[in-house]
């Protein structure tokens, strides 16, 4: 009885995986048919004429390679910088008492719930005036911002889950509460610290609204802004604006299948009891 | 004696001196995160606040006070209105079916005799980790009511005999915005659920099969309760997330066809930069965060220690 | 530890310090231009033509900066309201109008008296460049609007080509067949929506604005020409359209064109182009007619121009304007999108060099554009140029109406008193 019952929940799961990730297969198949198959009627579910055609202009014709490597660094730049600061406010928060500590934290919760198109229109004023609009920099400040309240609330529970006996060991040997952040609980958070670096690079990989309304000149586009933007363009660039979703959803395939653990335990780092 | 008093109280004094560094330290560490997203997002936001009681018009000097003219005027607005109403509909027509299948989902990952759940669940993260930019044009892509795969498949099927035109009735395109939209929020519920239902002891699930209670009841009785307070946390930060979201609506269907899919956010941003009534779009961001606050108050209520993640 | 907590302040205040590091004095002398010209021949024809510059006025540089149609005209009035503004840009119809109540740009009537005003092509500069008697921009190119057809698919039912109203709807439903998935025609509904609408409104006679005595402009759009048009656009479409098209942005419908499923398109004949990529043995078969007069002809122009900003370069950027219009550089500029670009300015359009080289494809076209372009104007400019055009297209008013009417099956004269409201709205700010 339990063997068929096994079978049966296999099977519905097996189905219910096609069906979940069948927008995934549309979607590489679509950009893999020649500009002749693309929009016949009915579509084809396996390409009869398999080509590179649409990569080949992405690659080509539209440069794609600027708008990949503006993503790279951003992503990369806002991971790197949102770890660090993340790392020491969490420890901040953790291991030092000092007045409205929990307002502080409290607040950092609160600023996750302010809509990011509130923020847009007066940063963008804001941004203009100190001439940080239309750069990179600008950018990712405001990526970094909006990223610190997830790391730091991912990275306070995961310091806060290292016993602190091995501090107080520590300074026994005569380590400082900051020596202790960087020999003893960083070490033990490796964990934490790439899924905080992972979500810090997700979250500007995949954003848009603010790399829409900030970058102006071309060269500096991000991935998601300029796809949107071949909407706009004259003539029809569908086959390569499907092949651009693929590339830019590169990463996130990558992480999917190489970092599942990290995401998963941050996603669930204090969302249960630690 | 004396010495040690001495001593002690020199102790005394070095441990507060230690304290009153030691906040100094802590402040310090927090302090950068602190400052830039006072700059960035708190600052800014008072901003807009500021700019809401103005008449800031892009594309025309000039600017005045106004006082509360611009609230006056938005919430007399029918449009305005209709797009709320639109956001509650985006809201829970979203939220119902992640919570109800993410449930589902994450069940049946839990399930003991499933093969490969270590496989499943990496490929069940793909929606959430993909660029909203992707996820838009691929469902936009299989809506299409000429080249579309989701009308292929009805016509082969023989369910309908035309194209049905989804992103031109302002219903269709509502729910498949929805669809697409629960389509990338359900791998969080996923995996949030199954982390929870992994955290109930073993020896809940063998009480309760000794009391023979069928899986059905067990479920219900037993499980459910159990998950109440992540089912209920995880849907309240989703809504409010859910609310605010700007790029699928956007990208997806442009909030139409007409205005079908203008949700407040997506209204905001029309009213600013397309209407170029920069101090009215302010307005609206504002009542859009008033209505979010009190979502945020629930949740307080719920979580006074604060112990609990929020993610995207 | 410290070190490291260090290295991160520092980081983080050089990110917000950069942009105040000295600049360098070779900045009064560099130009940043907006193009909305993205495509690879245009910007390449325009580093052409910087180069050039840039080689005969040594010391100076131009920094081309490009940037889609959609959303530009915001990102400009941004601009100037945060400071940022650039030294020139290009321009769409309407927007010179729109961005000189700014104050944000500089009028042209100089560069305008040294090119030679008479030398431009119909309402070119004293319609779609002008405000109050002020020329405001100058155009780089104008585009006749009109129908690109499928000339067997009349000829198939034994249909003309139309000349009246009552034509084009009798041609529309002949195309018609959903047997064979085949359909007439649909506006886009998206920005460019405006100017598919505008043609048949001022065929109708409608021109939106009416001047006043003694100066200014009043609003006529709730009227009986108006209210005729929509219904007859909303038979049109429910005839003749696919159940799809309020969701079809420009791009969508030229593909559609191409691919066999829509018979019709209305616009610039750079739809060519896409038919040339995606079913180049239909080329042949696409004719060309203006759209069909009701009380009065139709048909509209797309136009493209330069402005100026107020910069403190303002003089060298209006340099740069009368380069371009020098004749071998116009010429160049013009060759190297030619199914968008047809001269405005009169030294270009009988050059040999130029017509030497037009593309056969074009030469149906070529015929019906100098009257089209002769007393077409942009949206709601057919009176004369107003500050509100540019605004009109933006906020797709004219689209969103017909909108309305198909999708959300509003009566047709409250769609056109809602729309009426949006433009009072408009003006009276």
């Amino acid at each position: 009885m339990h063997r068929r019952a096994d079978w049966i929940v296999n099977a519905v799961a097996l189905v219910t995986f096609c069906f979940l990730l069948f927008p995934f297969y549309w979607m590489i198949v679509s950009s893999l048919k020649g500009p002749g198959d693309l929009l016949s009627i009915p579509p084809s579910f396996v390409p009869a004429r398999p080509s590179l055609h649409f990569y080949r202009q992405l690659f080509g014709a539209l440069q794609l390679e600027t708008f990949f490597r503006n993503s790279v660094v951003l992503a990369i730049g806002t991971a790197i910088i949102t770890v660090v600061l993340a790392s020491l406010g969490a420890y901040g928060v953790l291991a030092y008492r000092f007045a409205a500590r929990t307002a502080a934290a409290r607040l950092i919760l609160f600023v996750y719930m302010f809509p990011p198109i509130l923020v847009v229109i007066p940063l963008y004023l804001l941004l203009s005036r100190v001439k940080l609009i239309n750069s990179h920099p600008g950018l990712l400040l405001t990526y970094v911002a909006f990223n610190l309240p997830v790391a730091i609330w991912v990275l306070r529970a995961y310091f806060s889950s290292i016993p602190w006996e091995l501090v107080e060991a520590g300074e026994v040997d005569g380590l400082s509460r900051l020596d202790a952040l960087r020999r003893i609980i960083v070490p033990l958070s490796l964990p934490g610290l790439a899924a905080a670096a992972i979500f810090a690079f997700i979250g500007a990989w995949n954003e848009f609204l603010f790399a829409n309304t900030f970058l102006i000149s071309e060269h500096l586009k991000t991935l998601s802004v300029i796809i949107v933007d071949f909407n706009t363009r004259e003539g029809t660039l569908r086959g390569e604006i499907l092949a651009s979703s693929v590339v830019i959803a590169i990463p996130s395939f990558l992480f999917a299948l190489f970092a599942q653990r990290y995401l998963v335990s941050g996603l669930t780092a204090g969302a249960t009891k630690a | 004696m004396v010495t040690t008093a001495l001593a002690g109280r020199a102790a005394v004094r070095r441990g507060a001196v230690r304290r009153r560094s030691e906040a100094a330290v802590g402040v310090l560490l927090l302090a950068p995160s602190l400052l830039i997203i006072f700059g960035v997002v708190l600052y800014p936001a008072a901003f807009a606040g500021y700019l809401s009681v103005l008449n800031l018009h892009i594309g025309r000097p000039g600017v005045a006070f106004v006082g509360l003219q611009n609230y006056v005027r938005l919430l007399s607005l029918p449009e305005f209105w209709r797009s709320v109403g639109r956001g509650l509909v985006w809201t829970a027509g979203s939220l119902g079916p992640q919570v109800v299948l993410g449930l589902a989902l994450a069940s049946l990952l839990n399930y003991p005799g499933l093969r490969a759940r270590v496989l499943y669940r990496g490929l069940v993260t793909l929606p959430w980790l993909v660029p909203t930019v992707t996820v838009a044009i691929i469902w936009r892509w299989m809506f299409h009511d000429v080249y579309g795969v989701i009308n292929a498949v009805l016509m082969g099927l023989g369910i309908t005999d035309h194209p049905i035109p989804w992103l031109a009735d302002p219903d269709l395109a509502m729910a498949a915005v929805i669809v697409a939209n629960v389509w990338r929020g359900l791998p969080l519920m996923v995996v949030l659920f199954l982390a929870a239902l992994q955290s109930i002891p073993r020896d809940l699930y063998d009480a309760a099969e000794m009391d023979g209670a069928s899986p059905w009841q067990r479920y219900l009785r037993v499980i459910l309760p159990q998950l109440a307070p992540v089912v209920w946390i995880a849907a309240v930060l989703r809504t409010i997330w859910t609310f605010n979201f700007f790029d699928l609506p956007w990208i997806m269907t442009h909030g139409g066809p007409g205005e079908a899919t203008t949700i407040p956010p997506v209204y905001a941003y029309l009213v600013t930069f397309s209407g170029y009534r920069l101090s009215e779009g302010a307005a609206v961001t504002v009542v859009m965060f008033a209505i979010l606050v009190v979502f945020a108050l629930l949740y307080f209520r719920l979580s006074p220690e604060d112990e609990h993640a929020p993610a995207r | 530890m410290r070190p490291i907590i260090a290295s991160v302040v520092i980081l983080t205040l050089l990110l917000g310090l950069s942009p105040l590091l000295p600049r360098t004095a070779a900045q009064s002398m560099k130009l940043t231009l907006w193009s909305t010209l993205t495509q690879d021949e245009r910007v390449a024809a325009m580093r052409k033509l910087i180069e050039r510059f840039e080689k005969e006025n040594a010391g100076t540089s131009v920094e081309l900066v490009t940037m889609p149609w959609g959303g530009a005209l915001d990102k400009m009035n941004a601009a100037i309201l945060a400071g940022n503004a650039p030294d020139l840009s290009t321009v769409g119809q309407g927007w010179p109008q729109s961005l000189s109540g700014t104050g944000g740009i500089v009028p042209l009537d100089d560069v305008a008296q040294r090119l030679g005003p008479d030398k431009f092509v119909g309402t070119s500069l004293r319609v779609m460049g002008s405000l109050d008697g002020k020329v405001w921009s100058v155009p780089v190119y104008v585009t006749p609007h009109g129908f690109f057809y499928r000339k067997s698919w009349l000829a198939e039912k034994n249909v003309a080509p139309p000349k009246t109203w009552d034509e084009f709807y009798t041609a529309a439903v002949a195309m018609t067949d959903r047997k064979r998935n085949r359909y007439a025609w649909t506006i886009p509904f998206d920005i460019h929506g405006g100017k598919a609408v505008w043609a048949w409104l001022l065929s109708d006679g409608e021109t939106i604005f009416v001047p006043k005595q003694g100066g200014g402009w009043a609003l006529d759009f709730d009227n009986p020409r108006t209210t005729e048009t929509y219904e007859f656009l909303k038979r049109i479409h429910l005839q003749a359209a696919p159940a799809g098209a309020p969701s079809y942005s420009q791009s969508e419908i030229e593909e559609l064109f191409a691919k066999e499923v829509l018979g019709m398109y209305y616009e610039t004949p750079g739809v060519l182009l896409t038919v040339k990529k995606m079913n180049p043995k239909i080329l042949s078969d696409v004719g060309f007619f203006a759209v069909p007069p009701g009380k009065r002809r139709g048909s509209g122009q797309g136009w493209v121009g330069l402005v100026v900003y107020k910069t403190p370069r303002a003089e060298l950027a209006k340099k740069f304007v009368e380069f371009m219009f020098r004749q071998d550089n116009l010429v160049e500029f013009t060759l190297s999108y030619p199914y968008y670009h047809f001269p405005a300015y009169q030294p270009v359009l009988t050059a040999k060099a130029y017509t030497d080289h037009v593309p056969p494809e074009l030469l149906g076209v070529a015929r019906g554009a100098p009257e089209i372009l002769k007393w077409s104007a942009g949206i709601s400019m057919w009176q004369g140029p107003n500050p509100w055009a540019g605004e009109i297209e933006a906020k797709m008013i004219l689209p969103r109406t017909l909108a309305k009417i198909l999708v959300n099956h509003m009566p047709v004269p409250q769609a056109v008193r809602e729309a009426d409201g949006e433009l009072r709205a408009l003006i009276q700010r």
